[in-house]
């Protein structure tokens, strides 16, 4: 066991407690209520409180050997307590910087770094934890460093985000109100479901009186996982504000854990704006940015989504951010050309809303007929264009064309059911409009 | 043969098709897979419910492998590859038609892989990757040194054109 390198920073000394905490509850859950009953609470205290002083040991020799420094072009990273590793970040790579902050650290004034790198399966090196001031000191560096400021700015005017006051030169700031965020998660399908569910199990115990307990939390738990999903968003995407500062994107949400997500705006590769049928009514829409960074990564849904850029609202709310993350962009400004009426044969229901549509800076795309969704790809993100054309759109002379972004796996951008040979052309077109000069490379 | 979404880019670029000796190769494999995988459904089909289902199996079976014969012929025919200035391009597919385009700048690395039936005929695959994880780009039965020639030239213009992510 060796300390940190010299010369590196260490993490903030009250990680080991903060992360030995984890180990507690680890131990409580370990153990359970039946291990508690058969062991006597003194017993099982003395239990928890034994493997509770090993765990934060432990977490104090990973802190203890865990190192840190920034240099011009990479962050480098050593620790490991059996096996030693040294991590080298090229700045260069780097696609997204996140503070997020959980509860507990929060408390003590504490904040996780997370970056995400171009290619990187996981979270590159979570640096947990450091004071709010370092970890956005840097953030800041590193985003220099890194060459990606959208802006000329000459400070990063953040504030905390307990504070009220919203920070002065920065521009489009989009918030969702608490009162809007749960409205609109109230009406998500998995929620209005939930009468139907609870009418059902009530039926199913006037039929069957002998319904066991087991029967029974079977059915709150299939409940619960239904509504987890809104639960869950109502809660991640709690306070959120988004908007465009020197470093680029910036979003903030989160009631418990709170997250600040830093992505510089040339790493977005598409924008989509969703509209679920049950929000129409509301006229409320959800926007999401694609990028490399959370192509194969991300928290879970955050592959299959893209990051949320507003979780609702209005129109006009999307068409302003967008307008920011895609400048130049109006979405409302957008006229898509539809399909040839043979489409109807393939696509009875849906036919009527695809659209595609070659603005000046983008590629816009428009399908679905109950969620409908709209992606805005600027050309130079196009990596490949592809043309495909099934058996039953062969015979009616149809074709469907795909681009292929970096973290589009969220992106719905194909362009089904288009004639032929304005498939081709497209196609084509496409692949002229990649071309457009971009910012210098990056990878 | 009509190839729609194919024909046009006819007259623009010279497709170049696959050896036709990935025939064989598919061939190959498709046999190292079917033939126990019908022998065993034969075998049990026999020794649970008798010949009659043996015979079943059997013919079924038959009917499934012509099925792939044929498909495996008609894909190999169809697979084709062309350079053109400043995208490489690629067709495939007999059920589903496919094109796909990918401009040299956006290739990040290329893959040359060869099975063990494709190195009896001395074949190797070349796929191409880009930053996205959809992109479809894979030219299988190339001869070696016209895969090591293709490889040169797309290292040599992509080099020449690159664009990052």
């Amino acid at each position: 066991m060796k300390p940190a390198a010299a010369g590196m920073d260490r993490l903030h000394p009250l990680t080991p407690l903060i992360k030995g905490v984890r180990s507690f509850w680890f131990v409580i859950a370990a153990i359970s209520w039946q291990g508690f009953a058969q062991l006597g609470v003194s017993r099982g205290a003395m239990i928890v409180a034994a493997f509770g002083v090993l765990g934060l040991a432990w977490s104090w020799i990973g802190w203890f050997v865990t190192g840190y420094e920034v240099t011009d072009d990479e962050l480098r990273i050593a620790d490991g307590i059996l096996t030693r590793s040294r991590r080298t970040i090229p700045v260069a790579r780097l696609q997204a910087v996140d503070v997020v902050r959980p509860l507990l650290a929060r408390l003590f004034g504490l904040a996780e770094l997370r970056l995400e790198v171009a290619g990187g399966s996981k979270t590159e090196a979570p640096l947990s934890y450091l004071t709010l001031p370092r970890a956005r000191q840097l953030r800041r560096d590193l985003l220099a460093a890194s060459g990606t400021h959208d802006r000329p700015e000459p400070q990063d005017t953040d504030t905390d985000p307990d504070a009220e006051a919203p920070p002065v030169a920065e521009t489009a700031v989009v918030t969702v109100p608490a009162r809007r965020l749960l409205v609109a998660q109230l009406i998500t399908p998995q929620i209005l479901f939930l009468p139907i569910a609870v009418a059902v199990t009530i039926w199913l115990f006037a039929v069957d009186p002998d319904l066991t307990l087991l029967g029974l939390a079977g059915v709150i738990t299939a409940v619960a996982g239904i509504i987890f999903q809104p639960v869950k968003e109502a809660f991640v995407n709690y306070g959120f504000t988004g908007k465009v500062t020197a470093d680029g994107l910036r979003i903030r949400h989160g009631l418990i854990e709170q997250r600040q997500q830093t992505l510089p705006l040339r790493r977005v590769t598409a924008v989509t704006v969703r509209s679920p049928l049950l929000w129409r009514p509301a006229g409320w829409v959800r926007a999401h940015v694609a990028s490399a960074a959370y192509s194969t990564t991300g928290a879970g849904a955050e592959a299959f989504t893209g990051r949320s850029l507003l979780p609702v609202g209005t129109r006009d709310e999307a068409r302003l951010i967008t307008g920011e993350v895609l400048p130049g962009v109006d979405i409302d400004d957008v006229v898509y050309r539809g399909l040839p009426s043979r489409a109807r044969w393939r696509a009875p229901l849906r036919w009527r809303f695809f659209g595609v549509s070659l603005t000046g800076d983008v590629y816009a795309v428009r399908s679905g007929r109950w969620t409908g969704s709209e992606a805005f790809i600027p050309y130079e993100r196009i990596l490949s264009v592809r043309v495909t054309q099934g058996r039953w759109q062969r015979a009616l002379r149809l074709a469907t064309v795909h681009v292929d972004l970096a973290g589009g796996m969220s992106v719905r951008s194909a362009a089904r059911h288009r004639d032929v040979s304005e498939a081709v052309t497209l196609a084509k077109d496409l692949i002229r409009r990649s071309r457009t000069p971009r910012p210098p490379a990056q990878d | 043969m009509e190839h729609p979404i194919w024909n046009g880019m006819d007259g623009e670029v010279d497709w170049r098709p696959v050896d036709p000796r990935l025939v064989w190769v598919r061939l190959i494999n498709l046999a190292l897979g079917a033939i126990p995988a019908t022998a065993l459904a034969v075998v049990l089909s026999a020794w649970w419910w008798g010949a009659r289902f043996a015979l079943l199996a059997g013919v079924l079976a038959a009917v499934l492998i012509v099925s792939r014969v044929i498909a495996i012929v008609r894909a190999v025919r169809v697979w084709a590859y062309a350079e053109a200035d400043e995208h490489l391009l690629i067709r495939h597919g007999i059920w589903t038609r496919r094109l796909s385009i990918v401009p040299y700048g956006r290739l990040q690395y290329l893959d040359l892989t060869a099975d063990p039936a494709s190195r009896v005929f001395g074949l190797t695959t070349v796929k191409l990757h880009t930053a996205a994880a959809t992109t479809d780009a894979t030219v299988p039965g190339l001869a070696p040194d016209e895969a090591t020639a293709l490889r040169d030239r797309l290292a040599d213009v992509s080099g020449a054109r690159t664009e990052g992510l």
